[in-house]
């Protein structure tokens, strides 16, 4: 029992030493959801982790939904109570892949993968597929992607009577800046 | 005819105080300000760490949203982001040059959340307790 253990500590760290994870913990989310002629609703979130995995393009992330900021506080307490009900779903996340990821490949130009995976938001969890773009930039790799949220997908109701200021999909983009752990 | 005229004045200035409150609570109102709000729990970086790690949805139904206070050595600071003992994560409100690394520090902040990516606990607004 106990060389079991042993083995298992040693096959985990050996996994900890030799695979290459780039990390982020300042990660962005904007994510907008405004009508033409409306206020302007949208929220930024600055502090999303992230881990790649370089040797397999595996690509999680996860966003806290407190930490998005508003202009109006007003309009985070809304988001947070009324909309995603934050403190009964206080995180976001998604768990996927690169598709095609090859570190060697990587360069200072902008190259386009496909990205699927799982999203997780509202605790309802949808498979998405999407774009990715990875920039090298010395030893760090950029990494932006946009996607399209509808509300509705993820069991958020819009209340009718807002319906026509918030836009149908939200548009949510990314931003990450993965660095050697 | 004075009397109308007033009536009319007056009436103009109401709306236009009640217009001007209404545009500052919309745009401004409802933000929270930790300093004048009473700590709810005031625990060791350890502790509740341990207490994230071991149950998280309790420990959510708990912490999150409330002001509490960590006491704990400084292990990393980039700008504006403190870590306490590598497991919490404090975004300060603002900047604050006699925070230094290695410090052993009360930090008060928001309760944001469990990051379980990186078993990490996350504070916003936070300042220096003591």
């Amino acid at each position: 029992m106990k060389k079991r253990i042993i083995i298992a500590i040693v096959l985990l760290m050996g996994n900890v030493i030799f695979s290459q994870k780039m990390i982020t913990r300042s990660g962005e989310i904007k994510f907008e959801a405004s009508m033409p002629a409306f206020e302007e609703i949208a929220g930024t979130n600055s502090t999303v982790s992230s881990i790649l995995d370089k040797t397999t393009g595996d690509l999680v992330a996860l966003a806290l939904i407190k930490s998005f900021k508003f202009k109006a506080p007003l309009m985070e307490e809304h988001f947070n109570e009324n909309y995603m009900e934050s403190s009964k779903f206080p995180k976001a996340t998604f768990k996927g892949k690169i598709v095609n990821f090859d570190a060697k490949k990587l360069s200072a130009a902008k190259t386009s993968y496909d990205l699927e995976g799982d999203l997780m938001i509202h605790g309802v969890t949808k498979k998405i597929k999407s774009k990715i773009n990875l920039t090298l930039n010395g030893t760090k790799i950029i990494a932006t992607s946009s996607i399209l949220v509808r509300p509705q997908d993820y069991n958020i109701e819009i209340p009718s009577l807002v319906k026509g200021k918030i836009a149908e999909n939200a548009k949510v983009n990314i931003n990450l800046v993965l660095e050697a752990n | 005819m004075n009397k109308k005229f007033r009536i009319i004045l007056f009436s103009i200035a109401v709306v236009g105080i009640l217009s001007f409150t209404g545009y500052n609570y919309i745009m401004h109102g409802g933000a929270r300000n930790l300093s004048s709000e009473e700590t709810a729990y005031t625990v060791s970086s350890k502790s509740i760490a341990n207490e994230f790690a071991t149950n998280i949805e309790m420990s959510n139904k708990k912490y999150l949203e409330k002001a509490i206070a960590i006491k704990g050595t400084i292990t990393k600071i980039t700008g504006t982001e403190v870590i306490i003992d590598n497991s919490i994560i404090c975004n300060l409100k603002e900047l604050d040059p006699s925070i230094t690394k290695d410090q052993v520090i009360t930090l008060k902040g928001r309760v944001v959340g469990y990051d379980d990516l990186m078993g990490e606990l996350k504070l916003d607004q936070c300042f220096k307790a003591s």
